[in-house]
């Protein structure tokens, strides 16, 4: 087994999920491999955060299996799991809000001993990851003082701070204004395309999602879903069905930009 | 915010730990010096005095101790284990069920030793129903437990006051102490200490954990904690603690609920510092409200309950007033 491709960093092997008597996947087989990088598009209420939890292993699937580097999750701890996946979350709750550097610092946690502090490596990497998305300068505010893109970059600062193999990222560009959702896109890239990780996004903007990713996973409800590279999955019949309302794919400046109609 | 560094935090709750407790054996009807005081505990002092501070003073003081630790400790718990800032140790309906049998046991004429057995009982069926109840299928959540458990306190509140109504007017004075909380029957309280020390050494170790927790489930999830174990032992764990503070001293209000919020404006959120730190202001606080209540309307005795609030609501509001600035 010299010559094999690598192993993907995450995989699912039929893959079915479902919640609440409704399929999200059925049979799916999606491989994640070092360096790609994965756009998930759907209407809202599609399963998309479903589907993304579950590779997370936060939730059982209905049928077959997911693997990480080739092991079956629900063999590894869930410590294991968080040193190797991590997770965007919609939605942050902070009833009892911390500092923004003690809050990007809980990335830490799957890999610091249970009787450990965070030493001051793990605090360098928070830092560094609270530069990343421009939130150096808040380091010593308090979480329920932040705006609402700022509280959804100390998310994603958080995520970054946990350095898993996989970033499996819900909705990363919410609340983002223009300047950072480019800035934290191109970022992602670099963190797949240069470190070698797997980043897996949903997204609502077909535009960014045709510039920066190169699969994409198109969930059309029912279990329903089509997977490909990015060129070949984004035609008019598909985005048509995807989103129920017809998008046309205009020539502008060397490139296509996706209009709905 | 201010941070205060470990160091300085904990050296000056355990200064104010040890002045609560020379101020508790040193005030009272005969008072003693400080210095007497000290001397008696490290083998000095004469026969009068070693009967005073050891024998009459000294258990009292650490049960004040000892109920206060666990009150503080088992509010830090449930406000995690119900991601809610308003939850006390009682928001489940662990003491509303101590008090009913307790007061059982006192509307018959039962001595001590009985309404502390009615108390922990009652504290434990509580505990048990909540859980059974609250659990259904698939699992509660931290909205399910907390309705359960308030609709049983109401519940069990509701019996209170039917007892109250029916009791004869010779248990209705000591029914009321031990609703207030009271502990001018306190002994040696071995057990209670013996169970303040088990809950803060199964704690400690999932302190960071808790960090998480109290971020949801998910992200706590997603960061590798095993949350369910970890929801149930709280759940287990903060209960006991109720049940056996409750058991010593009555329905002590306010400590519970306070003390941990007083602790998070002055250090922050990490229970690595507010768990041992809950136990330490929450134990100094009870030992200087039963101090005053039981000296300064001497030789009456005032429900200690009714004197941690006293003392805890305007501390509160200077420290919430002084973190807003």
């Amino acid at each position: 087994m010299t010559h094999g491709a690598p192993l993907p960093l995450l995989e699912t092997r039929e893959l079915s999920v479902g919640i609440g008597g409704k399929s999200v996947c059925r049979g799916l087989d999606l491989r994640l491999q070092a360096g790609q990088c994965l756009g998930i598009l759907g209407q809202n209420g599609v399963g998309k955060t479903t589907l993304l939890h579950t590779l997370a292993g936060l939730r059982p699937a209905e049928s077959g299996s997911i693997l990480l580097r080739g092991a079956p999750l629900e063999q590894l701890s869930r410590r294991r799991v968080a040193q190797q996946v991590g997770l965007l979350m919609q939605e942050h709750e902070d009833p009892f809000p911390a500092l923004v550097l003690e809050t990007a610092l809980v990335g830490r946690h799957p890999h610091i001993e249970f009787w450990q502090w965070e030493s001051a490596s793990d605090i360098r990497v928070a830092r560094a990851a609270l530069d990343a998305v421009d939130l150096s300068e808040l380091e010593t505010r308090s979480v329920n003082t932040l705006s609402g893109g700022e509280r959804q970059r100390l998310g994603l600062a958080t995520v970054i701070t946990q350095d898993p193999d996989v970033f499996l990222l819900d909705e990363p560009t919410n609340h983002l204004d223009l300047q950072h959702e480019i800035d934290l896109l191109r970022m992602l890239v670099r963190f797949a395309r240069e470190g070698g990780k797997g980043v897996a996004m949903t997204l609502h903007d077909i535009n960014l999602a045709a510039r920066f990713c190169d699969r994409l996973l198109l969930m059309f409800g029912d279990g329903e879903t089509l997977l490909g590279a990015t060129a070949d999955i984004l035609t008019a019949d598909n985005l048509h069905r995807l989103f129920g309302v017809p998008v046309a794919a205009v020539q502008w400046d060397g490139g296509t930009v996706y209009v709905p109609q | 915010m201010p941070r205060v560094a470990a160091l300085p935090f904990f050296g000056s709750l355990l200064v104010l730990v040890a002045l609560s407790f020379v101020v508790a054996l040193a005030w009272g009807s005969v008072p003693l010096s400080p210095r007497l005081v000290i001397a008696t505990l490290f083998g000095g002092g004469d026969e009068f005095s070693r009967t005073v501070v050891l024998e009459l003073r000294l258990p009292r003081a650490l049960a004040a101790f000892a109920t206060g630790g666990l009150l503080a400790l088992a509010g830090a718990l449930m406000q995690v284990l119900l991601r809610n800032p308003l939850a006390d140790p009682y928001i489940l309906g662990v003491s509303g069920g101590a008090a009913v049998f307790a007061l059982g046991a006192i509307m018959l004429g039962l001595g001590g030793l009985w309404i502390g057995a009615g108390a922990f009982a009652g504290a434990l069926t509580s505990t048990f129903a909540v859980f059974a109840l609250a659990h259904g299928r698939g699992g509660w959540t931290p909205t399910r437990l907390l309705l359960t458990g308030v609709v049983v306190a109401a519940g069990w509140g509701a019996v209170i006051s039917l007892m109250l109504a029916l009791g004869s007017d010779g248990s209705l004075r000591s029914m009321l102490f031990w609703l207030m909380g009271d502990l001018s029957h306190a002994t040696l309280p071995t057990g209670g200490l013996a169970v303040l020390a088990l809950g803060i050494a199964l704690a400690m170790p999932f302190a960071r954990s808790l960090n998480i927790l109290a971020r949801g489930e998910l992200q706590a999830g997603a960061l590798g904690v095993a949350v369910r174990p970890l929801n149930i032992g709280l759940y287990v764990v903060a209960s006991l603690l109720t049940a056996s503070a409750v058991t010593m001293a009555g329905a002590i209000g306010f400590v519970g609920l306070v003390v941990p919020h007083m602790l998070r404006l002055v250090t922050g959120t990490d229970h690595r510092r507010l768990l041992p730190g809950a136990v330490l202001l929450g134990g100094a606080l009870l030992i200087t409200a039963d101090t005053l209540a039981r000296s300064v309307l001497a030789p009456q005795q005032l429900p200690v309950g009714v004197v941690t609030a006293l003392i805890g609501v305007p501390l509160f509001l200077y420290l919430l007033h002084r973190a807003r600035q």
